[in-house]
């Protein structure tokens, strides 16, 4: 595949297909002519440079640089950035930190305790946390919680008591309550998932794979089988439709795991809502990141020949790309954190990050008492301008990348790895090619 | 959208599948 730069404009040719070109300021895609191609200067996916035209061709083909410039030139009034709320509403929470499992890649200091293991979260000192947050909430609003861990199913009891707590502080007030439940599955009964059916909670299975992958990343604290208890929970949340929303999977893959394909021909054969394949927030190695990302290129080829654009779109990290697309919204912020998101961990201290809890020199409050002035930045500025990502043509689009990857790699949240924006940048334009496909079925002007 | 030679746009699906009213919890946790 190669690909050319012209200021806001990005193309690119993969083999003998037209060249495919993004305006990112406009968030337009466009099929492109081989001389307007051709007029555009050379770059690479790791290169962010706000280029030129090609010197080299600006005596070749006048329309098509003169079409270049109009379309670098255009306002479209229809493209607008993502509106952030200014406020808090949305919250992790850590149910417990502790787990029955011992994940290779856990983010969560390695053993899902964030290195200080507590075993429940005290629901009498969360609540007054949650009724703080709610009373800032207007008819209208949501509110969306997402439990995690440790094992948040450990717990469930504390789900119950929150939502039902919540219901009578939002009662009457138009208030839309959500929540997700992030969990290994391999706690699920039929008791508990009834119990938490007044949820009606989406789920996100952390599953990894056929039972050879499964094992090898995600296995039992002491080195056994997780398989069978996986699968186990996962069929009962398939079978019990009723009692929850959205049936997510959440994979991931690692310096030494990213068989992204034989994952996604494993769960595509269960009628899940939706897959979530992600790359190791901690690892840089930049070759399994580029072997991730092509086998993730070969799944979107796979599930657009399988089923067109909506099988493609049951792929999380697509599908947000397409919404984008159509809408024609820029997304300045890859994630809402501080500004519509913070996090609570299982002794109620806050951070504005859930991966940020094992670092307690990140704690930006406790109880009830909350430190907004050590997060105004953060609060209050776009993530593509804290993370200097204002000559990438794919910041409309990334939102600035996640900061605790940052972080991880390169010890400071606001600047990014070389091999996470490489990976960010090949999937978009992977995102791009099937939009223009989709989109260009019903006809080009 | 304006008449030109060498770049022919494809038209948005607009209504159908909004974003999100707010930005993203956190992609790796959520992904919504």
């Amino acid at each position: 595949m190669e690909i050319r730069r012209y200021k806001d404009i990005v193309a690119f040719k993969w083999g003998q297909k037209a060249p495919i070109g993004f305006h990112s300021r406009n968030m337009e895609v466009a099929e492109m002519s081989l001389e307007a191609f051709q007029a555009l200067s050379p770059t690479a996916m790791d290169q962010a440079e706000f280029l030129n035209l090609n010197p080299d061709a600006l005596s070749s083909d006048l329309q098509a640089l003169r079409d270049l410039r109009q379309w670098q030139d255009d306002v479209n009034p229809e493209a607008k950035d993502l509106i952030l709320p200014q406020k808090i509403r949305s919250l992790t929470l850590n149910v417990t930190q502790i787990c029955n499992l011992h994940c290779t890649y856990c983010a969560a200091g390695g053993d899902g305790t964030y290195g200080e293991a507590v075993v429940k979260l005290s629901v009498e000192k969360t609540l007054p946390q949650l009724q703080l947050f709610m009373s800032r909430l207007e008819a209208g609003d949501t509110f969306h919680i997402t439990f995690l861990g440790g094992e948040p199913l450990l717990y469930p009891e504390a789900l119950v008591a929150i939502h039902n707590y919540n219901l009578l502080m939002t009662a009457g007030r138009q208030i839309e309550l959500s929540y997700s439940i992030i969990t290994n599955g391999t706690l699920i009964t039929e008791e508990m998932l009834r119990l938490l059916s007044p949820l009606k909670a989406q789920y996100t299975l952390s599953f990894d794979g056929p039972k050879d992958i499964q094992d090898k990343m995600r296995p039992q604290k002491n080195g056994g089988s997780s398989f069978e208890q996986t699968m186990r929970g996962f069929e009962l949340l398939l079978q019990h439709k009723e009692w929850r929303s959205r049936l997510l999977i959440h994979s991931v893959f690692t310096a030494t795991q990213t068989a992204v394909k034989r994952s996604y021909l494993f769960f595509s054969e269960f009628p899940v809502d939706a897959y979530e394949f992600t790359f190791d927030v901690t690892s840089g190695d930049r070759e399994a990141s580029q072997a991730f990302t092509r086998e993730l290129q070969e799944v979107a080829e796979l599930a657009y020949a399988r089923g067109g654009e909506q099988e493609l779109r049951k792929i999380t990290l697509f599908d947000q790309y397409f919404r984008l697309l159509d809408s024609q919204t820029r997304n300045l912020n890859h994630c809402g954190s501080g500004k519509s998101l913070l996090s609570i961990d299982s002794k109620n201290r806050i951070f504005t990050c859930p991966l940020e809890v094992s670092d307690k020199s990140k704690t930006v409050g406790s109880a009830l008492d909350i430190k907004e002035e050590s997060y105004k930045d953060l609060a209050s500025k776009n993530l593509v301008d804290l993370n200097s990502c204002q000559n990438c043509w794919a910041q409309s689009l990334c939102g600035g990348g996640c900061m605790f990857v940052h972080q991880s790699l390169t010890g400071n949240k606001h600047r990014k790895d070389v091999s996470y924006c490489e990976r960010q940048r090949n999937l978009i334009s992977t995102a791009l090619l099937y939009y223009y496909t989709a989109r260009a079925e019903k006809g080009l002007c | 959208m304006s008449e030109n030679k060498h770049i022919k746009k494809v038209s948005p699906q607009k209504g159908k599948d909004e974003p999100k009213k707010g930005p993203r919890t956190c992609l790796p946790l959520e992904g919504t």
